[in-house]
């Protein structure tokens, strides 16, 4: 068992070492399942007690998805330092471009959030029909070298042809024939948000893709900080290994300070 | 000691199963030195080939391989005996007594011996398990494959009978979760797949501590997991003795064989 591990288990949290979860939600109620922390500031709080030294929050789930980004925009406005932004973007709501423009430079996000979910059987037209916009989207994030969180719909082309653009596949820790299908694009990279995490799939993403290219995340506020850490932490990996993982991947992706 | 924590994991398996990670054992040995490692006291132990193989077999393999000792407390896989595959309620009673057994798993999984609860066909089994007050762990495969219409009547028919119940994961299920808990005292849930944040809190200010079990479905998850997400959980040190094993512990004490 690693030093980390021990520590976790002590409930000493983990003190030196920069944890920065990628895969947040906005704190919110949803369908699906009953959540009991519907306030971000709430779970923010939770998160600290758990070791986290910073949460990648993103507004996917609320369906307003302009308003969602504003509501991150005020969360990383009251929480410098702690919450880092990602732009939710649907090609049948917004000019993607532009709305990654302002949640850039007028709200201080740093990547995108693309989900599949956003496009349903209602849907007037299917996500990949909006060619020229997904075109200029990834040009924008190209020049910015502005990490895309995505659940679903991003393609292996769109990732061999935009090499500047840092992907993490949600919860593609678990997906070990697609990490060996993309292992050999170096901007593909792959999070541990999942629910059904077997053990030692930390060891084999790294084993894939090298320990560069795995990033802690958990889908808060949907699942647990500490079980999360669990994932991660009861794996083979040295401790360098670890601290990439569970933070300096994230921070190198999104120009933050590493310690 | 790395925790205060006297860990019972109620969910957990050995023995051969079809897709192991490499180099993974899956032996007692395997399952005791992960124990050891990671501080965790006591495990009830089932074998998957009650789950991929056969109910019966399973059992006999894990009398062979695990048998009772202060840390471990098998399993047994449960099924019914109408086809003569597996023995009938009163004799598997006399061997759960004879081998010192204490705690029962139904796999209800589409490739297991029961792919649903099929209430008919469990009526003579739940009598004399609540008669002898024998926990039955009710593994799912699916989340959204049982609901309150599947698990009222057993637990409101056979009160003397601990249901623990096993997720894959908890999506909706909380909302019936939720309505058979203000109305029944002998359903449990076991903690692998609740992992959403803040739950152990949320249920334990509505219902106390005496609900949730520490499981941890090792082979398939780590145990770390599901101990962390316990040691860091917002309740007070008796709620997490509780939850951690001391009600599971109540539990094995409670069964009269």
């Amino acid at each position: 068992m690693s030093l980390l591990a021990k520590a976790m288990l002590a409930g000493k949290g983990l003190p030196d070492v920069l944890v920065i979860d990628f895969h947040v939600h906005l704190a919110s109620k949803w369908n699906t399942m009953n959540v009991p922390v519907c306030d971000s500031d709430e779970m923010l709080r939770l998160a600290k007690g758990a070791g986290v030294d910073a949460l990648v929050v993103n507004g996917c789930i609320w369906p307003d998805l302009h308003q969602a980004n504003d509501m991150v925009g005020a969360l990383l406005a009251r929480n410098r330092g702690k919450v880092v932004g990602l732009a939710a973007l649907n090609p049948h709501q917004m000019d993607m471009t532009a709305e990654a423009h302002r949640c850039f430079d007028e709200l201080g996000m740093r990547g995108v959030k693309l989900h599949i979910m956003h496009q349903t059987y209602h849907s007037p037209r299917p996500f990949s029909s909006y060619g020229r916009e997904w075109e200029r989207l990834f040009a924008y994030l190209s020049e910015r070298r502005a990490p895309v969180l995505y659940h679903g719909f991003v393609t292996e082309e769109m990732i061999s042809a935009w090499p500047d653009v840092p992907f993490v596949c949600a919860h593609g820790v678990g997906d070990v024939s697609g990490m060996e299908r993309l292992a050999r694009y170096p901007n593909f990279h792959v999070d541990t948000a999942a629910t059904q995490n077997v053990a030692g799939c930390v060891d084999v993403a790294v084993g894939l893709l090298d320990p560069e290219r795995v990033l802690w995340g958990t889908d808060a506020p949907l699942d647990d900080f500490a079980q999360r850490l669990g994932v991660v932490l009861d794996s083979h990996l040295e401790e360098p290994a670890l601290r990439q993982v569970l933070g300096r991947n994230a921070a190198r992706l999104l120009g933050l300070p590493a310690r | 000691m790395t925790h205060p924590l006297r860990f019972l994991d109620v969910n957990c398996c050995i023995g051969p199963y079809y897709d192991p990670p490499e180099g993974h054992d899956w032996s007692l040995a395997g399952l005791v030195a992960k124990m050891d490692e990671l501080g965790i006291a006591e495990a009830c132990p089932a074998a998957t080939l009650g789950r991929d193989y056969d109910p019966w077999q399973a059992n006999e393999w894990l009398l062979a391989n695990a048998p009772p000792s202060a840390r471990i407390h098998p399993a047994w896989t449960v099924a019914t005996h109408h086809t003569g595959e597996f023995p009938p309620p009163q004799e598997l009673v006399a061997a759960m007594r004879r081998e010192g057994v204490r705690l029962l798993r139904l796999f209800l999984f589409s490739t297991a011996f029961h792919d649903r609860l099929d209430l008919p066909l469990f009526g003579e089994l739940f009598d004399a398990l609540a008669e002898h007050r024998v926990p039955l762990l009710v593994d799912s495969s699916d989340p959204l494959q049982l609901h309150a219409a599947d698990l009222e009547p057993v637990i409101e028919g056979w009160p003397d009978m601990p249901l623990i119940l096993s997720l894959p994961k908890v999506v909706q299920n909380e909302r019936w979760l939720y309505y058979l808990w203000e109305r029944y005292g002998n359903l449990y849930l076991d903690l692998p797949g609740y992992q959403v944040l803040g739950g152990i809190a949320a249920i334990v200010r509505r219902f106390g501590g005496g609900r949730l079990l520490y499981g941890s479905r090792y082979p398939f998850f780590t145990p770390l997991q599901t101990m962390l997400q316990l040691i860091y959980s917002e309740v007070d040190d008796t709620v997490k003795r509780d939850i951690a094993g001391d009600t599971a512990r109540r539990l094995l004490r409670e069964v009269r064989l």
